[in-house]
């Protein structure tokens, strides 16, 4: 098989990173699989010598059709590569796919005026998703190809690992875009909670590397007004392998870590947290439902309900269950590895 | 207070967004279009504003069409180099092994190209201030040392309670 994956937004964390796991599950079975980004928002730094990665504008992305002879090119929430992906009548033929991971009424909008006819289908990353595509996109059934998790990365950490070190401050972390979507001032909101319950906490953000300089100026005033910039860490950016340490950080001190999106199409960070053994309290939507199982691990609340908040951070115990833990991550793991994705890609090529 | 603080962060984001939403060509089209009916000749009345809507959507698309200005930023192979990094206007007095940046663009540019053992910072703006996190985790020790007298800025106060040092002298 040999399969081009098109995306607009090179950037680090979020589809990118998850095209970078398909890339590899599909290597891993022998597949050429390539990935085209037509912005690089900052993935290309990290990725110095990668095999199969492409970045460039519209012409450039024409030549990689025209040169790749590929046989699925599959488009992610990328309207205007869509329209370029299409073989023109001299060319030879190509199956070309939509992958929709956005969730947000802007962001599914461009599917109002999508002429679905030419596409050789419609890929989700959750049944979630594929309800609110089939909603925009009358007759089409869209495939469910579940995301692919880093399980190797992302894991637990080793029995024993910190036990002696004194939990005397609890660590939180929120992971997200800093935009409304994310709702990330809501964040910082219920850090300053924790901090009035606990004492000691430290919350540490991650993301915003694209966020424009008002919104982190904006980060910084509303971290002042709820005197927490004492209690605050800002990474912009981060690899996988310092991520995965904060999250078992977050676990091990009683933390948790903080998921205040208004909508998710998978959880992709929540899910790696929890393989790491950290806890979360999120705002109960309906994909986490679908994604993760039932678990003490996750405490499912109303954001918008500070009271429910509150009890589920005072449910927070020392450290999380052992056992829980452990479920946690061979549930994830299995349900989320290579395999799954591949059969279920297998599944929709061939139907 | 915190409660307070909720209410007033949820309707202030809400409202940005109903804003946000208001301001956008496809409502104030479907707004103008509204107007014109029940349709007459009084409906004429709407064309000069659906042609200055029409000017904004144009003058949008080319705005986005239009390539950002080039960023990059000359780096000295010294700078590149340097695993000392002092950043201010004021000279590096006795920081013979620093690098001196004095444009805070040029700093953003080093920072972000190779790693740093040490950030002397007298001055701070957001920019840089969103990257110290990154470089703390990085192994970057992070010295805080204000060329002026602190002010009530969250931004100072961010950087003192996390630089791993905070230096005060004499301000002139």
């Amino acid at each position: 098989m040999n399969l081009l994956y098109a995306y607009r937004y090179g950037i680090v964390g979020g589809v990118s990173t998850q095209l970078l796991l398909r890339q590899q599950a599909m290597q891993q079975q022998g597949h050429r699989c390539d990935l085209f980004f037509s912005q690089d928002n900052g993935l290309r730094a990290v990725l110095p010598l990668q095999q199969g990665v492409y970045f460039g504008a519209d012409h450039s992305y024409r030549s990689l059709l025209r040169q790749g002879g590929y046989d699925h090119v599959v488009v992610i929430d990328t309207p205007e590569l869509l329209a370029q992906s299409f073989p023109a009548w001299w060319q030879p033929p190509r199956k070309v796919w939509l992958d929709v991971h956005t969730t947000t009424a802007n962001g599914l909008a461009y599917l109002n005026h999508l002429d679905a006819g030419r596409l050789a289908g419609v890929m989700v990353p959750t049944r979630y998703s594929a309800s609110l595509v089939a909603k925009r996109l009358s007759g089409v059934t869209p495939h469910v190809l579940p995301n692919v998790l880093d399980h190797g990365v992302f894991s637990l950490p080793p029995e024993h690992e910190g036990e002696d070190s004194a939990a005397d401050v609890r660590h939180f972390i929120w992971v997200g875009k800093l935009d409304a979507h994310k709702n990330w001032r809501l964040a910082l909101i219920y850090a300053r909670l924790l901090k009035d319950l606990f004492g000691s906490v430290q919350l540490t953000m991650v993301g915003g590397y694209t966020a424009p300089a008002e919104t982190g100026e904006a980060l910084f005033e509303l971290a002042g007004t709820l005197e927490l910039l004492g209690s605050l860490r800002w990474i912009d950016r981060i690899d996988n392998q310092a991520l995965a340490a904060l999250y078992r950080l977050c676990g091990r001190s009683g933390g948790a870590m903080l998921v205040t999106s208004r909508d998710e199409s998978f959880g992709m960070a929540a899910a790696e947290a929890l393989m790491c053994g950290c806890p979360l309290i999120t705002n109960d939507l309906l994909v986490f439902r679908e994604v993760f199982p039932d678990s003490d691990m996750i405490k499912r609340v109303d954001i918008w309900q500070p009271e429910q908040f509150e009890q589920a951070a005072k449910a927070l115990l020392a450290g999380p269950d052992q056992e829980a833990c452990r479920h946690m991550y061979e549930h994830l793991s299995s349900t989320y590895g290579p395999g799954a994705f591949m059969a279920a890609l297998n599944a929709a090529l061939e139907a | 207070m915190q409660l307070q603080n909720l209410m007033l962060a949820e309707i202030e984001s809400r409202q940005q967004e109903l804003d946000a939403l208001r301001s956008s060509i496809r409502y104030r089209l479907g707004d103008v279009m509204m107007q014109a009916l029940p349709l007459s000749w009084r409906s004429l009345r709407v064309l000069p504003r659906l042609y200055a809507l029409f000017r904004t959507y144009r003058r949008n698309l080319e705005r986005r069409s239009r390539p950002e200005a080039a960023t990059k930023t000359a780096l000295t192979s010294q700078a590149l180099g340097a695993s000392v990094i002092y950043y201010g206007k004021e000279a590096a007095q006795g920081m013979a092994a620093a690098c001196s940046f004095t444009d805070p663009v040029a700093l953003v540019a080093r920072l972000d190209m190779a790693p740093v053992s040490q950030l002397i910072l007298r001055e701070i703006s957001e920019p840089i201030a969103r990257r110290l996190g990154r470089l703390q985790l990085q192994e970057c020790r992070i010295i805080w040392w204000p060329s002026v007298p602190e002010a009530d800025d969250p931004i100072q106060q961010y950087v003192r309670s996390l630089a791993d040092e905070c230096r005060y002298g004499v301000f002139p």
